[in-house]
């Protein structure tokens, strides 16, 4: 898996719209097999699990690059925004919505992230630290569950 | 630099196809299943009825809304023809009108408003089963209520909420919660008929709204008063 995708040179914002395709998909899937399914919403705490989900899987079998905050915040307002648009599973109002807010969560997060798992690895030399560090993260995003709702 | 955004987007483009693909491509699969999972639970709610129409939807409920100039409300139709229940306007005096021609504006606004509430209706031989949505505390509240021809509640589910988990998503969940809604015909109040779940007036609210929306639309009554914007 690993040589795999060190050479597909997988990115952050391809690992995003991988793990956000791929999560969409399922839920298209359970919309229409299950009928009785009630689909988790796209919410701001939900919308970090997925991007800390991304960054980790990018941390350990995508390229270590970092890339810019600007190129992130665009690409992760694209992805979503227009996957879950053309998934059928938000209408434009809220397509516009969860650009705005996941490129923004994400951008954050992903500075968060990095900074916290470096800062980690200089002390605790473990391969843990970016699990510890998603985790801290997610819980603290619990928060807005409620918020911008 | 330009490799790394030619590859984002590239990577974009093919989930967003395969997703839209497969969005159109199971389309039809997806609404036979809810038809067959919805003929499934009916008999539950409606009990002595076996088989159900389709009555309205919000497609129809739409185009009827363009037809007419956005002041109609659909209503059952009873064996002669009547409308029984255009929204407001059977609501004051009981009677049951027609559809007219000419509408005041008041009225109509009520009605659209009342319409929004309901989402698709199903006959069945003893009654109606009514899907309505009201808004809850997080999101929007489905409600699927059975009502026979009297107007009485003889089944409710939840059909999809949002809810805050331990709280207001035990609406869902909570039998004797639901219970209580079972029998009533449009009376229902949160905090007198009805007691709320603990911690969730706002959900409690929303599901008493759908409830008597459902009976509003069989009986004819005017639920709009007294509403509030948050359901109840």
């Amino acid at each position: 898996m690993k040589k795999l995708t060190s050479k597909l040179k997988i990115n952050e914002t391809m690992m995003l719209a991988l793990v956000m395709g791929i999560t969409l998909i399922i839920m298209v899937l359970l919309k229409t097999f299950l009928a009785a399914a009630i689909l988790i919403r796209l919410n701001i705490p939900n919308l970090a699990g997925l991007s800390l989900l991304s960054l980790l899987l990018t941390h350990y079998l995508g390229e270590k690059k970092s890339s810019h905050p600007v190129m992130n915040l665009v690409f992760a307002a694209l992805i979503f925004g227009c996957l879950p648009w053309l998934a059928g599973l938000a209408s434009v109002k809220e397509a516009l919505w969860l650009a705005g807010v996941g490129g923004v969560e994400y951008t954050l997060i992903s500075g968060m992230f990095a900074s916290m798992t470096d800062r980690m690895e200089c002390t605790i030399r473990s391969r843990l630290a970016p699990v510890c560090s998603a985790f801290v993260l997610f819980m603290a995003f619990q928060g807005f569950g409620n918020i911008l709702l | 630099m330009k490799k790394y955004m030619g590859k984002t987007l590239v990577t974009i483009l093919i989930m967003g196809c395969l997703l839209f693909a497969g969005r159109k491509g199971l389309a039809g699969l997806e609404t036979a299943n809810e038809e067959r999972y919805l003929q499934k639970i009916f008999p539950y709610l409606l009990p002595g009825s076996t088989t159900f129409t389709l009555e309205m939807s919000v497609e129809a409920a739409e185009e009827s809304q363009a037809d007419n100039g956005a002041e109609v409300a659909g209503g059952p139709q009873t064996d002669n023809g009547t409308e029984l229940a255009a929204a407001s306007s059977a609501g004051e005096g009981g009677e049951t009108e027609p559809v007219g021609e000419e509408i005041i504006p008041e009225e109509g606004e009520e009605a659209a408003e009342e319409e929004e509430i309901i989402r698709f209706v199903y006959r069945g031989e003893t009654g109606y089963v009514i899907c309505t949505v009201t808004q809850g505390y997080v999101d929007e509240i489905e409600l699927l209520v059975g009502v026979d021809d009297s107007g009485k509640v003889k089944g409710l589910c939840v059909y999809g909420q949002h809810e805050t988990f331990g709280l207001g998503a035990a609406s869902q969940t909570n039998v004797p919660f639901l219970q209580q809604y079972l029998g009533t015909s449009g009376e229902a109040q949160t905090g007198t008929t009805v007691d709320a779940l603990t911690g969730a007036t706002v959900s409690s609210k929303a599901v008493t709204k759908g409830v008597n929306a459902a009976v509003a639309y069989v009986t004819g009554a005017d639920i709009s008063s007294g509403a509030t914007s948050w359901g109840g």
